[in-house]
């Protein structure tokens, strides 16, 4: 269907994309930027161009947090609840920009000239706790300083003038290297070994000529003079599991997808990393945006695929415009486009920005997406995405970080990749560690570091006069790790083995100071939002838990709801729709297996030994 | 290109064809399996209300599957009430009773299959809806797609673009016909049926007078098969 007689107010930023569904989240990303919201007359009007239901639109648009029905005007102003931010007191910056703007969260000044929002995470989470306001960033803050700041906006100063004279405040989001200066503790430094940072410290990391001074793409003329079978067959050899959490052998993946006769097949690179506190995709991708386009060229050999997709979260502007502007480059130098390095191969690699929340990264989610359809998970027993995938084509799906390591394997043989890490994981895997560590940043170290090596070496452990208490792994579904677990070798086998997972990426250290039981209702509170809200297990068993987690933290803990946490926790898993739903109770039923003195106190004595909860102040005051 | 194989669910064999889904094989073996969100009209299954959940024996391993959604590839045996099986269901409908308090359907199960020691839930007062998607469903194929799941999470519910009459919608009654706990409200007389706070004229059929749905529906069909608008009931066409 075309748009007909009636001329649309919105049409410019419906024609900027092709009448097709797939270009749904697209069209309302840019009304979002445009506008301030997805205005119902633009929802009627692109429902007309691309000839799907408006209903289907308005689905997505109330769905994804980065849309909004309601206009966002003035300065936006976002509070990050990332997980650092959260232990370091986002609680008390939120109330403070509350109080300062006289607008609760969610709300738009009466003038329009503020609206307040929060977001999980800005991606700042070694300076935090941050506040993001338009495009600027402050960090470091105190409820105090972020009252100042509001102040100056309100009374009209310039922005710039702002910025430069706040500490710790920057024009954009500021960025990491891959070598901190933590000159107490070399080790953050030394410990590293960089085969997917590699690219980190470059002066221009979206320079063809500096990528291919250190040896980039002379994995994919390697590959060039391989068959797709000894392409897929030299993945197998390196070992290499994907590195977004599940660790599935990205061979087996390669290989699945190359046995499939149906054409075109397609290759995503996964960059919507959506969990707070995990901040390993963006960094990769800003930092060594040519590592994942050769990475995927290579993929792309291996399966005969001439369109690639890298899926980036809204929130990643930055990393958007370095991949685009690589890309360009890329397409410039005739490493890709008609003729990948002249070979005859095609290939054409584009951007779509992930509406950005947790569920988008899951792969049915993913690919109903990107196909302009509600990120639901979807049921599936015995379709997989490497037959069934994108617009129902073969599809490989590679977390950024792994295809950013596959150059290397090719530069360097998949021999040298395996004689790094362990016998089940090998290579190498990027974390950013975060919370209470003394050191903070992204770092990349091979397998079989232990957890304990990372934390205290390299991490310098925590601030003096505090102690250690726990390690969050991943994201908010994720296993806590107690201290007596540390000694373990980082490999997907060898956690598994003390029951936690590898997560993606996320390392935050918590000490004394943090509450295990408010942590666990920080992540369920995290995914009540963020689920995909479809069955009953996730979307009413995270209800219920929430509900008993609040009622905890509050000092109102009755006898038997740990037991009823766990036997929630134990249904949700057993029962939930998809990977995300079956380890949503993860942050509770770890946590409670690991410190369940620490639980039994809140619900027995209605005591916080951290402080965090309110317990003590309410049960003083008598509250059961 | 069927292949015949044979399972046994609760200790009873049963044929069936490969890639064919549990639920429809114990259904036609007499064998019931609780559910909420599944509906023969509609194709495919959302799958979103868990409670035909079974337990799996198949090559060594033992899980919790969803019937609906399941197909037997292989040989397997199947048991549906299990301890785990009916504990999980148990949990599956006291959240379901919790976010549905209004819904008799779900009370009702609830009593037969439910565990009265699981109590103390917050609940959605004023709810009946269960969130199944079932009515979007049948509004996407047998209506005029509009209304669809808004919001995400625990605020997940149907609704039509922006809270407001949705103008696809044809009066066609899908959408509460196959609601399993009749949380759509609608009215009607014989001149007029409301729903989704549209107002719908009834149709009859010229030649016999039999009502024929709403004349929205009338025009809304003629279209879609690309043919005359003619008040016809199917059996005076």
């Amino acid at each position: 269907m075309t748009p007909d007689t009636k001329e649309s107010r919105y049409k410019e930023y419906l024609e900027a994309y092709p009448p097709e569904q797939r270009y749904a989240l697209p069209v309302l990303l840019d009304l979002q930027d445009a506008f301030g919201y997805v205005p119902a007359q633009a929802t009627e009007d692109l429902a007309d161009y691309l000839g799907c239901p408006a209903a289907d639109l308005y689905a997505i648009t109330t769905f994804l947090k980065v849309l909004s029905t309601k206009k966002q005007s003035g300065h936006v102003v976002t509070v990050c609840s990332g997980t650092t931010c959260h232990l370091r007191g986002k609680s008390q910056i939120r109330r403070a920009a509350e109080a300062a703007l006289g607008i609760k969260l969610g709300e738009t000044s009466q003038d329009g000239s503020f609206t307040l929002r929060e977001e999980k995470c800005l991606g700042t989470c070694a300076f935090g706790p941050s506040m993001k306001i338009d495009d600027a960033y402050f960090t470091a803050l105190t409820p105090e300083g972020a009252t100042r700041v509001l102040e100056r906006y309100e009374d009209g100063e310039d922005p710039e003038d702002i910025i430069a004279s706040t500490p710790g405040a920057y024009g954009e989001r500021p960025l990491y290297k891959a070598r901190e200066h933590f000159d107490a503790h070399a080790a953050f430094n030394t410990m590293q070994q960089r085969v997917v940072l590699a690219g980190l410290d470059a002066k221009d990391p979206v320079s063809v000529e500096e990528y291919r001074a250190h040896g980039g793409y002379e994995g994919l003329c390697r590959a060039l003079s391989m068959t797709p079978e000894a392409i897929v067959a030299e993945v197998e050899q390196s070992g290499i599991r994907g590195k977004g959490g599940a660790g599935f052998p990205t061979g087996t993946k390669w290989r699945n997808c190359l046995n499939e006769p149906a054409e075109p097949k397609y290759l995503i690179c996964n960059g919507t990393e959506g969990d707070p506190g995990v901040y390993v995709d963006g960094p990769i991708m800003e930092g060594c945006p040519h590592a994942i386009i050769e990475g995927m060229a290579i993929g792309a050999l291996a399966i005969g695929a001439e369109e690639g997709f890298l899926y980036v979260r809204s929130g990643y502007g930055k990393a958007r415009e370095r991949l685009q502007a690589a890309i360009d480059a890329a397409l410039e130098a005739g490493i890709l486009g008609d003729s990948v390095m002249g070979s005859g191969h095609k290939l054409y690699l584009r951007i779509v920005r992930s509406g950005g929340q947790y569920i988008c990264g899951e792969t049915t989610a993913l690919m109903s997406s990107m196909a302009g359809k509600l990120p639901e998970a979807r049921a599936s027993y015995t379709v997989h995405s490497t037959q069934h995938g994108l617009f129902d084509q073969p599809t490989i799906l590679n977390n950024a970080e792994t295809l950013a390591a596959i150059p290397w394997i090719f530069r360097e043989g998949a021999a040298a990749f395996r004689a790094i890490g362990t016998t089940g994981s090998t290579g190498t895997k990027v974390f950013f560690l975060t919370g209470r560590a003394a050191n903070q940043g992204i770092l990349e170290i091979p397998f079989g570091t232990t957890l304990r090596q990372l934390v205290f070496d390299m991490g310098g452990g925590v601030a003096r006069g505090h102690s250690f208490k726990a390690l969050l792994p991943g994201g908010p579904s994720d296993s806590v790790i107690p201290e007596k677990l540390l000694d373990t070798p980082i490999g997907f086998d060898e956690l598994a083995q003390q029951g936690v997972q590898m997560g993606s990426g996320g390392m935050v250290v918590l000490d004394e100071r943090d509450c295990m039981v408010e942590m666990a209702r920080y992540h369920i509170d995290f995914l009540c939002a963020q689920s995909c809200g479809k069955c009953t297990p996730c979307r009413e068993g995270l209800r219920q838990m929430s509900a008993i987690l609040k009622r905890i933290c509050d000092g109102q803990g009755r006898a038997g709801d740990l037991e009823m946490l766990e036997r929630l926790g134990d249904v949700m898993t057993d029962t939930a729709l998809c990977a995300l739903g079956q380890s949503a109770a993860n942050p509770v039923l770890s946590s409670m297996r690991s410190f369940r003195d620490e639980w039994e106190e809140h619900v027995r004595d209605h005591h916080c030994r951290a402080g965090v909860c309110r317990c003590d102040a309410l049960s003083e005051g008598g509250a059961a | 290109m069927s292949e015949e194989l044979t399972i046994t669910i609760d200790g009873k064999p049963c044929t069936c064809e490969r890639g064919e889904y549990l639920y429809d094989i114990a259904k036609r073996n007499g064998i019931f399996i609780p559910t909420m969100c599944r509906n023969d009209e509609i194709p495919e299954h959302r799958a979103s209300c868990r409670l035909c959940i079974v337990e799996i024996s198949e090559g060594g391993r033992t899980r919790i599957v969803t019937s609906c959604v399941y197909p037997v590839l292989r040989e397997c045996e199947v048991r549906t009430s299990t301890e785990r099986v009916k504990n999980d269901r148990a949990m599956l409908l006291a959240l379901l009773h919790a976010r549905a308090p209004q819904s008799d359907a779900i009370a009702q199960m609830n009593d037969a299959l439910g565990d009265p020691s699981i109590e103390g839930f917050v609940t959605v007062d004023g709810e009946k809806c269960i969130a199944c998607g079932l009515c979007v469903q049948a509004c996407d194929t047998l209506g005029a797609s509009a209304i669809s799941m808004i919001n995400n999470g625990t605020e997940k519910q149907v609704a039509p673009p922006f809270d407001m009459a949705p103008k696809p919608c044809i009066g066609c009654l899908n959408c509460a016909r196959v609601c399993p706990v009749d949380a759509i409200p609608y009215e009607e007389d014989e001149y007029v049926r409301s729903i989704w706070n549209r107002n719908f004229t009834i149709a009859y059929c010229e030649s016999c007078g039999k009502a024929i749905g709403t004349a929205a529906e009338v025009v809304h069909r003629a279209h879609e098969n690309g043919e005359d608008v003619r008040f016809l009931c199917d059996d005076c066409k």
